[in-house]
This record gives structure tokens, C-alpha cells and sequence, in this order.
């Protein structure tokens, strides 16, 4: 019975709470961003005590990203790109050094640019581009994303471009474990852009760690969505006692919130797993 | 809600249309985590603009109401910026 009380008190006005849901309080609202802000805290604390649990699992092939990738071209009535060894290479080594030196970006850290990948395996291009990827779960959601971004849609309806080069790499990136896909593109200069070559000493990659347990991305989603739902169930209880009891308070307007976590809740629900960069 | 709404159309009618705007957006531009960021930004700083705004006008702005506009902003900002940082 008490407990029934206490659960009246935090979700519906009562003249015990003010008229005003409880979980509608300033004080209850700041204990729910603190206890977020530790959530977070924890979400990313977690990883380095435990890498490897938490983590995103895939099925995304090189070949699979390439037969979509000229799916969008032929539609375009643009020819088909050829898988180029040299550039497969260099995207596995991009993705390797990712990993080694923890970034995902065009651009290392140490101001490392995604041509000097293509140098480094002696592919010689009149003009190139890369698409970057992570996190994604399978290959078409990587190329609708990209033909979803009109930078990176410029990349796959390129008519210059004649090569193609894929990686999909599996590792860790701040102990998250996570997948990167790496796309490289580029028009070669003669035929320097077949030459085999003989792979160069390169960063070690991070072996995989088996089993990962909790998706991160799917546990927030949802931690995310239930909380939402829970507030905006609160202020529409609150503002059908306010119309039914004729109450008058000093509060925010209860449909601006409302409004505003309504289309929090619709861009959460619209977010799917995977960026692109 | 109904009864605020129907007392502020006009005021209701820009908030709305304001999310709107930046749903639409939010859907051709995902994937790309700093303009999903940029737009959750967008979307909560009208929020709170609007709040200011509004409550002035009306001439019942308190530090109270303020303050829940602001702890609805920011946990608004947290709960987004924490999906799409994972998405």
C-alpha cells in the first residue's frame, strides 16, 4: 500500500506532491540528469575495465559492399566499378591504422591523409576519394547511408572513377568492439594502378576479442525510448488533472515538454546503428 | 495540453513547426554524427527560446519555469546525444 502511495505520488498530481507529478519536480528532473550524466560515465568507463563486452557484431563482406556500390552506378547508367588490389590494400591498411592509433576520420591524428595510403602502395591516380563507415550491421544500411549523403553519394556516382577498393575490419576502437569499413576510390594513371605488391611492415591490428555480450547502441536506444515514454505519459496525466480539476500552476507549458520529447522520441527511433564519415 | 494549445495557437503553431523542420532534416542528413548533433542542438536551443519567449510575453516568466525549461533542454540533449554517440 505504501509503495502504491509513493508510486501515485511520483506519477500523478496529489495534493501530498503540489498538484504536480513528482517526477515533474525540479529537483527529481536534476536527479535525472545526474543519474544519466553517471550513466554515461559508466557506459564509458566500462570498456576500459572490460574491453571487448561491449560491442558491434557484423556480417559485411568487401564484396558485398562493392556489388552494391555498382548496383547504385549501374542505376545511374555509370559503369561498374573493377575491384583493384592495390587499392584493397590500401583501405586495409587505412582501417589497420585506425585501429592502431584509435581514430576514425579521414584524417589521422597525426595528419595522416587518405592519399598517402594510396601512395604507399604505389597506386598512382589523376583523382581519388574515400568513405568511411563504422558500426553497422549490415552492408546495405552502410551503402544507404552513403547514397543518403550527398558528399558521400558524390563518391559512389562518380564518373571518373574506374577502381574500387573494399576493407571491412573487425577490432576495437576505445575497447568498444566495433567493425570499420573503409572504401577507397580512384582513377588510375596508366596501368601503374595493376602492379601486385609486396605488403610493407605495417601497424599491428588488435586481435578480436570473442563473444561480445551487450550492444551498447541497442541498451541506450531503449533506455532512452522507455524514459521518454515515461515523461510524456507523466505530462499528459498531468495536464488531464490540470483540465479536470481546473488546476493553475506556475510550470512550464506541459505541450512545449511534451513537444519537445515527442520529437526527441521520433529522432531516437530514427536513428539506426552504423555512421558514416 | 489541449487547453494550452487551443489558449496559444500561434505560439503552438512555431514550436511545432519549428520540430517539424527539424525531424525532416533529421531524416535526409542522418548517419552523419555532426549534423545529427547540430540538429539536436537546433532542436533544443528553440525549445528553450521559445520557452523564454513565450512565458515573457505572457508575462508569467519565473526562475522556476525557466529552470524546467532548462532541465528539459539539457535532459532532452543528453538522452539524444548519447543514442546517436553510439548509433
Amino acid at each position: 500500500m505504501q509503495i502504491m502511495k509513493r508510486l501515485v505520488d511520483w506519477f500523478l498530481p496529489t495534493a501530498k506532491n503540489g498538484w504536480r507529478a513528482k517526477l515533474l519536480h525540479p529537483e527529481i528532473l536534476t536527479s535525472l540528469v545526474i543519474v544519466i550524466l553517471l550513466g554515461q560515465l559508466v557506459f564509458h568507463l566500462f570498456p576500459l575495465v572490460h574491453p571487448g563486452v561491449l560491442g558491434y557484431s557484423s556480417d559485411i563482406t568487401p564484396e558485398k559492399i562493392v556489388t552494391l556500390t555498382n548496383k547504385m552506378r549501374r542505376q545511374m547508367g555509370l559503369p561498374a566499378l573493377r575491384i583493384n588490389k592495390l587499392l584493397n590494400e590500401a583501405a586495409r591498411r587505412k582501417a589497420a591504422d585506425m585501429f592502431a592509433f584509435n581514430y576514425w576520420a579521414h584524417v589521422s591524428p597525426s595528419g595522416r591523409t587518405p592519399w598517402s595510403f594510396f601512395q604507399e602502395v604505389d597506386y598512382r591516380y589523376t583523382v581519388a576519394g574515400e568513405n568511411l563507415a563504422k558500426d553497422f550491421t549490415d552492408a546495405d544500411s552502410v551503402v544507404q547511408a552513403w547514397m543518403a549523403s550527398p558528399t558521400h553519394r558524390d563518391n559512389i556516382l562518380d564518373a571518373r572513377f574506374r577502381d574500387i577498393g573494399v576493407a571491412v575490419a573487425r577490432g576495437e576502437l576505445n575497447g568498444v568492439r566495433t567493425t570499420l569499413i573503409v572504401q577507397l576510390f580512384g582513377a588510375p594513371v596508366g596501368n601503374k594502378g595493376e602492379k601486385v605488391i609486396v605488403p610493407a611492415k605495417l601497424p599491428k591490428v588488435p586481435r578480436e576479442v570473442a563473444g561480445i555480450k551487450v550492444n551498447p547502441f541497442r541498451v541506450i536506444k531503449a533506455g532512452a525510448i522507455l524514459l521518454i515514454g515515461v515523461l510524456l505519459g507523466v505530462l499528459a496525466t498531468d495536464s488531464w488533472f490540470a483540465h479536470r480539476y481546473h488546476l493553475y500552476r506556475m510550470t512550464g507549458r506541459n505541450a512545449a515538454h511534451a513537444g519537445l520529447l515527442l520529437a526527441l522520441l521520433l529522432l531516437v527511433l530514427l536513428t539506426h546503428q552504423g555512421l558514416i564519415y | 495540453m489541449h487547453r494550452e494549445i487551443k489558449e496559444y495557437p500561434l505560439d503552438f503553431a512555431i514550436l511545432f513547426a519549428s520540430f517539424l523542420a527539424v525531424l525532416i532534416f533529421f531524416f535526409h542528413l542522418r548517419f552523419s554524427l555532426p549534423l545529427e548533433q547540430r540538429l539536436l542542438l537546433s532542436l533544443v536551443s528553440f525549445y528553450l527560446l521559445w520557452g523564454l519567449v513565450h512565458h515573457w510575453y505572457h508575462h508569467d516568466l519565473s526562475l522556476r519555469v525557466l529552470g524546467e525549461y532548462f532541465l528539459f533542454a539539457f535532459l532532452a540533449l543528453l538522452l539524444g546525444w548519447s543514442v546517436f554517440r553510439f548509433g
